[in-house]
């Protein structure tokens, strides 16, 4: 109510809750740290709207809107689950507005020192399973630090079979991390960022790494399609790029990757 | 067991107490359990059922969760059948002990896997004493079968209780004229007396054990043929193939209710359950 006078404040109220709106946002599950500030911003910036996030696997996510469920917004930690989404005409034209990279966290009481202790028998490991993001950019990355053969010719294979449970998402890779059940797992550069001293961090050298983008698209069946498009364009804002770099995020790939 | 005796009082009381109303409350209901598991069914093509009967997760999956429920249900007949009789005794502290045993039942599933995590794991409350005997948990099929037991074991201990409970005091007072000592009593009187409710509630922790999903994702995590259980695998294919998961689902389901008939079949009486 700051800068509105008496008489301003009374029809202010009644106004403001008739048309309050509740923007909801379908979130992958990496961005749940990084995307409540976002939304915060988003809210001070307009008074009247209060943003609403879900978070889980990218893929998660895409299946609820294919039965139906009611959001906005969709972010998607892939360009595929959001092409899937897209071919299905659940959502408008998407655009990137974060990337990310891959890391290997190892809980601190663990012996693994380097990337190449990971094939050594007996440790425990665990990723993503393949349905989500993270589980085939960790596949993938391991294919190609095999091809590389720096690690040797059965790296990937060697991991493999050190792989103990395959997660549905990247924060229970994580969190089995912490907790020391896990040796090691395969994370965000986003996540090593956000868990600081909890736990150690191995960074992938360049020739292992996948391209990971986020793309966020306005939900065809919303009814708030206007604020939803303001919403993304804020997202992509220098103030939402500032906030996800926060948390570990990459920006400025985004007028690159949003061409294709 | 007492059906037939004067069955016609009873069916007069139970008309007064049944009218329409309650009949229709209860089609209601019953239309309301129907309806669902009945969408599952109706949306699933036969040829996508028959391709899932014969597929990697129906074969490994399914196998996986018939060893592991069976060794729950071994494991709670055997610990939790002498807790029944326990609680069914007038013993110091029995609410407070009861109501611990039931607490699984009430815990959010995830959290009881996290419990589980946080005693047995690595890193858990008994971790050091673990590692020093060389066992080792999370993640193992091990680990499947106490999530599944944490949380089935207090539907099939609460059954039984009741049924201990239950039993008739002239039959103990003549085990007891006979001079029976307490373990003959309770393995050749009560036990045989009991079995047919007792096996209603070992049903009913089966197929609790069976349906086990969220303290088996968090406790034993999700390995093709080691921790990767029905409704986990079921779970996990509904984020590719949401088809090919509802046929692997409907084969879940027709196993259990064809297993519960069985049990019905078996002679346990309706009241047990």
């Amino acid at each position: 109510m700051r800068g509105l006078s008496f008489y301003q404040a009374l029809w202010a109220a009644p106004i403001a809750m008739l048309t309050h709106a509740v923007l909801t946002v379908f979130v992958a599950a990496s961005l749940h740290e990084a995307m409540p500030v976002v939304g915060r911003a988003f809210e001070a910036r307009h008074p009247s709207v209060s943003v609403r996030f879900e978070f889980n696997g990218s893929q998660l996510l895409a299946a609820q809107l294919r039965e139906g469920a009611p959001a906005d917004v969709f972010a998607s930690a892939d360009k595929r689950t959001m092409e899937a989404a897209r071919a299905d005409g659940l959502v408008d034209a998407p655009v990137v507005f974060a990337g990310n990279s891959l890391a290997v966290i190892v809980n601190t009481a663990s012996q693994v020192r380097a990337l190449s202790d990971l094939s050594k028998p007996g440790l425990r490991l665990i990723m993503c399973a393949e349905q989500a993001p993270c589980g085939r950019y960790a596949r993938a990355s391991l294919a190609k630090l095999n091809a590389d053969g720096r690690y040797g010719r059965h790296f990937n294979a060697a991991v493999m079979r050190n792989v103990v449970s395959m997660e549905e998402n990247v924060e229970s890779v994580a969190a089995k991390v912490r907790l020391r059940e896990a040796d090691a797992g395969f994370v965000y550069g986003s996540d090593a960022v956000r868990l600081g001293g909890a736990v150690r961090t191995l960074k992938i050298p360049q020739v292992g790494q996948t391209e990971i983008r986020y793309p966020i698209a306005v939900v065809r069946s919303t009814r708030l399609a206007s604020l939803a498009n303001s919403f993304v364009s804020f997202v992509r804002s220098a103030t939402g790029h500032d906030i996800v770099r926060r948390f570990g995020f990459k920006t400025g790939l985004a007028a690159r990757a949003s061409q294709r | 067991m007492s059906a037939s005796f004067n069955a016609s009082v009873a069916a007069r009381a139970r008309d007064a107490a049944l009218g329409a109303g309650a009949y229709l409350l209860a089609a209601f209901f019953v239309a309301f359990i129907f309806v669902p598991l009945f969408a599952l069914v109706a949306r699933v093509h036969p040829s996508t059922l028959l391709a899932a009967a014969h597929g990697t997760i129906v074969r490994q999956a399914l196998w996986l969760s018939l060893e592991t429920s069976t060794a729950s249900l071994f494991i709670i007949a055997l610990c939790g059948t002498p807790l029944a009789a326990l609680l069914s005794q007038p013993i110091r502290g029995r609410a407070v002990l009861e109501a611990l045993v039931t607490l699984p039942v009430v815990l959010p599933p995830v959290v009881g896997g996290l419990a589980l995590l946080l005693a047995f794991g690595r890193a858990g409350l008994l971790g050091k004493e673990l590692n020093a005997l060389g066992i080792h948990i999370p993640f193992t099929t091990a680990a499947v079968v106490l999530a599944q037991t944490f949380v089935a074991a207090p539907l099939y201990i609460s059954v039984a209780r009741g049924v201990f409970a239950r039993v008739d005091a002239n039959t103990l007072q003549a085990a007891a004229v006979l001079r029976a000592s307490t373990a003959y009593t309770f393995a050749r009187v009560i036990i045989p007396a009991a079995i047919p409710a007792l096996l209603g509630g070992l049903a009913l922790s089966w197929a609790r054990a069976l349906g086990e999903f969220g303290a088996t994702i968090t406790f034993a995590g999700n390995l093709p043929g080691v921790t990767q259980t029905m409704p986990v695998a079921v779970y996990m294919a509904t984020q590719i193939d949401l088809d090919a998961a509802i046929a692997v689902a409907v084969i879940l389901m027709l196993l259990s209710y064809g297993a519960l008939l069985l049990v019905r079949a078996c002679g346990a009486p309706s009241e047990s359950l």
